[in-house]
């Protein structure tokens, strides 16, 4: 059985809670009232990005090659004060036989690597394009820890995306202000997942992991009349839609 | 509070800009428990520094300090 909400002062388990004049103390709730009274010293959240690039562009003739490297981390940190009462109830309840701090941690990291190399030729020639290869690790990780002996709940996600991948893009300009745009893109990606849940009071303790790997090309064709100040496409597209979920191993 | 400069380190060869920005709000929410207001802190820089040792060589280094944006009722 998990509680959702409890009135100050209700019965449960032939136990009285304490009542409002007791977790309240001095407040009288309002939509006008600006005041709380909790014990409980970091409640709030934090969000802390770190991030660097580097890009690189090295001219070679008429030519450019440039990489582009970048890092990011970020990482935000959330302490719910559930209850916001003045005590820390489960510890009067019991006589300090229990204890339990009021919270609810919530913590999730999202970090990603990526790397890009591309080589771009002279875009005055009647023949471009533009050819690279991109690389990107991305983890994005999540724990909750709510220590309630009530209601506990306590899991950790952790999820990975790896993709590797080749693309180029053409211009010919084949007749006075007409161009064919060409593109082709191949992703090569390895995802996978890992849930470790410890404890939940209402499904229990529960752990799954998986991955999946696919590669994909894409690709578009376009003709592109260039006008005065504007310019005309027609394109044809190829997409995909990546599968949105990974089962767990049988 | 927020700054900005940039300039050169060696004239034609080497160039950097660096923004800093801070600002800190109260709230109005009071925990009595501890007399102080719910309040919100958010900083963090923005730097770049561009190498040009030649004609054909572009280094462009960018990075994003800390931006930091606690909340918190202590």
């Amino acid at each position: 059985m998990t509680y959702a909400y409890l009135t100050p002062g209700a019965t449960i388990l032939n136990s009285k809670t304490l009542g409002a004049p007791q977790l309240l103390p001095g407040i009288t709730p309002s939509f006008e009232n600006e005041l709380q009274n909790s014990p409980v010293p970091n409640a709030g959240s934090s969000a802390i990005d770190k991030d660097v690039s580097l890009n690189i562009d090295y001219e070679i003739g008429e030519y450019t090659l440039s990489s582009t490297t970048s890092i990011q981390r970020d990482r935000q940190d959330v302490v719910n004060d559930l209850f916001t009462v003045s005590q820390y109830f489960l510890d009067v309840l019991t006589h300090g036989a229990l204890h339990y701090d009021n919270t609810q941690r919530l913590d999730k990291a999202v970090n990603q690597t990526s790397e890009e190399l591309k080589l771009v030729s002279p875009a005055a020639a009647t023949f471009s394009y533009i050819a690279g290869i991109y690389y990107a690790k991305t983890t994005a990780d999540e724990s909750t820890f709510r220590a309630f002996p009530g209601n506990p709940l306590i899991y950790g996600v952790n999820s990975g995306t790896a993709t590797y991948d080749l693309y180029a893009r053409t211009t010919w300009r084949f007749w006075r202000e007409l161009s064919l745009v060409t593109g082709i893109r191949y992703n090569y990606d390895d995802i996978s997942y890992n849930m470790n849940q410890v404890a939940n009071a209402a499904n229990g303790p529960h752990q799954s992991a998986g991955n999946d790997i696919s590669g994909t090309t894409v690709g578009d064709i376009s003709l592109k009349k260039q006008l005065a100040e504007t310019m005309v496409y027609a394109t044809h597209a190829l997409g995909y839609s990546r599968r949105p979920t990974i089962l767990p191993p049988p | 509070m927020n700054g900005f400069l940039a300039g050169p380190i060696v004239p034609g060869k080497l160039d950097f800009s660096l923004a800093v920005y801070g600002n800190k709000t109260q709230l109005p929410i009071e925990n009595e428990f501890y007399g102080t207001h719910t309040r919100e802190h958010t900083y963090g820089a923005h730097a770049k520094l561009l190498f040009q040792p030649n004609d054909h060589l572009n280094i462009l280094l960018e990075p994003v300090l800390p931006t930091i944006t606690p909340t918190a009722l202590i």
